[in-house]
Parts: structure tokens; C-alpha cells; sequence
């Protein structure tokens, strides 16, 4: 969906650029998130 | 921003949520600076449990009891938020400033209370999240939405959600509530009221103006300060349960004696002194205290192993 179809749902940079910080940080505390499941995974079983 | 808020829960004059909000704000609604103080205890209750706990499970027993308390945070900053917005101290929070929304508040302090709890209940033990999910639930129902606003002993019973984390480590490195765990538990309780009334007596105008029912504001000065030296003088015999139940030794009980005792002079200075100087000082010294008193016991046992 463009935002010239909906030009008054149109974010400022500014507002984007807040955006992307806040899904870089949520897709890193999900990757790290995964990880530790995948480490604490291994030593249950190694235990 | 934009304008005047259309909550009608907060001020008209509380600035809208304009959808620029950063990391940094949602780390602030987890309120770091309690959560490091609950992680440190926590922590503390793990290492001085008997038995060993594989690093990797305690690592993620810490975090997920430092998430829980994030959590709450989070929580209380949703519901309090209009009260936040009327004084001083509380006024610069990510929701009152208008940085971020009461709704976001809610679904990220909901959405982490329930991995927090869950995550340690799969992976370290039931009863750790059941004391978690206990602890989030008492801090939030309890106290923030039950007796913060209606009585001066707010601080006294909701205190019991802070003195939780030394007994939820200590769970999830042993399965089991022990003597010596509620001894933790029951530092933390009794040092909380003379903490948080030694702010409330130089914070009381802003207190008052909330609206908020703290003891500076019903019974007045006098009164905090005698309370304030009833609860120091417990922290003495207090402090030194742990040494009696033979989870610390004499270093400890040393330590803890020397500390406490500096604690109390701290709690006559308050209450002899007129003016708030003494008060600041006690806030701030009831912070290290804590801190070296928990400090001191994680020390004292890790050397006794080695030895």
C-alpha cells in the first residue's frame, strides 16, 4: 500500500526512522530470544 | 506531540502520544535502575541456595525474574499515569511526557509478564514462575491499583512485591521455599519502609498534590521519622538471621552489623535533624545498603566453598 493512495497516513522520517530502530531492536531481542532457548535446549539435554 | 491529550485520564495539559517513541523509551517504562536492585538480590538468592544450579539455567532464572520486574514497572506505569503526570519526579516518564502510549504500556507490560513467567516456569521450575507470577500480580493488583492510593501503609504491604526476587532465585536454584529465603524476603520488607519514606518526607508537596496517602503527608513529619527509627533498629537483629540459620558466616555478620549499624545512626540523624538533608542522605544510603548487605552474603558464601 503506497502512501500516495493514503496520503494522510503518510509518516514523517523522522517517525520512520523511530520505526525501524524499534523493529531492529524487537527482531534482536527475538533473535537472542531464540538463542538462548536453542543453548538452555542443549544443556537440559546434556544434563 | 499534538495538542491537548484526549485521555481522560491524564491532564489536559499532558502532551498526545504522537507515535515517535524509541528503544529508550520502552526500556524506561521497565524502570532499569528497580530492576537492577531485583536482579542483584535475585542473584544473591540463587548463589547462596545449597546445591548447584547450572549457569546457563541461573543466567536465565535472573533474567527472566529481571523481565517479570520490567514487567511490573510497566504495568505501573500504565496505571499510574495520570498521577505521574502531576508530579515532579515522575512527570519526564515515557507516558505522562506523551512519548508513548498508555496502550503500549499495557500490552508490553502484559506480553512480558507472561514470557517472563511462562519462560521460567518451562525452563527452570514451576515453582519460581508461580512466586514470579505471584510477585507481578501483588505489585500491580496490591499495591499500584489497590493500596497505593488509599492508605500510608501503601509502601509497607505493597513492599513485600520487592522483597520477592531473593526468594524466587532461591526457588529456582532449589525447587523449594526454605527458612532462609523468607529471611531474605524479610530484609527487603522491613528495609522498605524506612527507603521509601525517607523520599516521601522530602517529596511529600509532590505526594500530597497526586493525591497519594503517603506517611509524611497523612501523619506528618514527626510521625515518619519515629517510624523510620522503629524499622532501621529492626534492620539490626534483622540483617543478622541469615548468620543464625548458617547460610552466612562471621565475615557477614561482621559486615552486616557495621552496615546496619551505620543504618540506624542514619535513621536517629533523620529523625533529630529538622530539614531534609538527613532524609536524602538516608534515601541514598538505603540503596548502597541494600546493595553491600546482599553483596556481602553472595561474597561470604562464595568464599566459604572455596575454603
Amino acid at each position: 500500500m503506497s502512501s500516495r493512495a493514503w496520503p494522510e497516513m503518510a509518516l514523517s522520517e523522522k517517525k520512520l526512522r523511530s520505526r525501524r530502530r524499534r523493529n531492529v531492536a524487537l527482531g534482536l531481542v527475538l533473535g537472542g530470544f531464540i538463542v538462548l532457548i536453542y543453548v538452555v535446549s542443549i544443556v537440559k539435554m546434556g544434563g | 506531540m499534538a495538542g491537548a491529550n484526549a485521555n481522560p485520564d491524564l491532564p489536559a495539559s499532558a502532551p498526545t502520544w504522537a507515535g515517535e517513541a524509541e528503544v529508550r523509551d520502552y526500556l524506561a517504562l521497565l524502570k532499569p535502575r528497580v530492576m537492577s536492585l531485583v536482579v542483584f538480590t535475585a542473584l544473591t538468592g540463587l548463589v547462596v541456595a545449597p546445591g548447584a544450579v547450572h549457569p546457563v539455567l541461573g543466567f536465565m532464572a535472573v533474567l527472566c525474574i529481571a523481565v517479570g520486574a520490567g514487567a511490573s514497572g510497566a504495568l505501573n506505569m500504565w496505571y499510574d499515569a495520570d498521577i505521574d503526570a502531576l508530579m515532579e519526579r515522575t512527570a519526564g516518564r515515557p507516558i505522562p511526557a506523551g512519548r508513548v502510549s498508555r496502550g503500549d504500556a499495557l500490552g508490553l507490560g502484559l506480553g512480558l509478564s507472561m514470557a517472563s513467567v511462562m519462560t521460567l516456569g518451562v525452563l527452570v521450575n514451576w515453582l519460581a514462575a508461580g512466586l514470579l507470577a505471584f510477585t507481578i500480580a501483588f505489585y500491580i493488583v496490591v499495591y499500584t491499583m489497590w493500596l497505593k492510593r488509599r492508605t500510608p501503609q501503601n509502601i509497607v504491604i505493597g513492599g513485600a512485591a520487592g522483597a520477592f526476587p531473593p526468594m524466587i532465585g532461591w526457588a529456582a536454584a532449589t525447587g523449594e521455599v526454605s527458612l532462609s529465603s523468607i529471611a531474605l524476603f524479610a530484609i527487603i520488607f522491613f528495609w522498605t519502609p524506612p527507603h521509601f519514606w525517607s523520599l516521601a518526607l522530602y517529596r511529600a508537596g509532590d505526594y500530597a498534590s497526586a493525591g497519594i496517602p503517603m506517611l509524611p503527608v497523612v501523619a506528618g513529619p514527626a510521625a515518619t521519622r519515629r517510624q523510620i527509627v522503629l524499622y532501621s533498629a529492626l534492620m539490626l537483629p534483622l540483617s543478622l538471621v541469615p548468620f543464625a540459620l548458617g547460610t552466612a558466616g562471621l565475615p557477614y555478620a561482621m559486615g552486616a552489623t557495621v552496615l546496619s549499624g551505620i543504618f540506624l545512626a542514619g535513621a536517629l540523624r533523620v529523625w533529630w535533624t529538622a530539614g531534609d538533608a538527613a532524609a536524602r542522605w538516608m534515601f541514598r544510603y538505603s540503596i548502597l545498603y541494600l546493595a553491600l548487605l546482599f553483596a556481602l552474603l553472595a561474597v561470604d558464601h562464595v568464599l566459604a566453598r572455596v575454603a
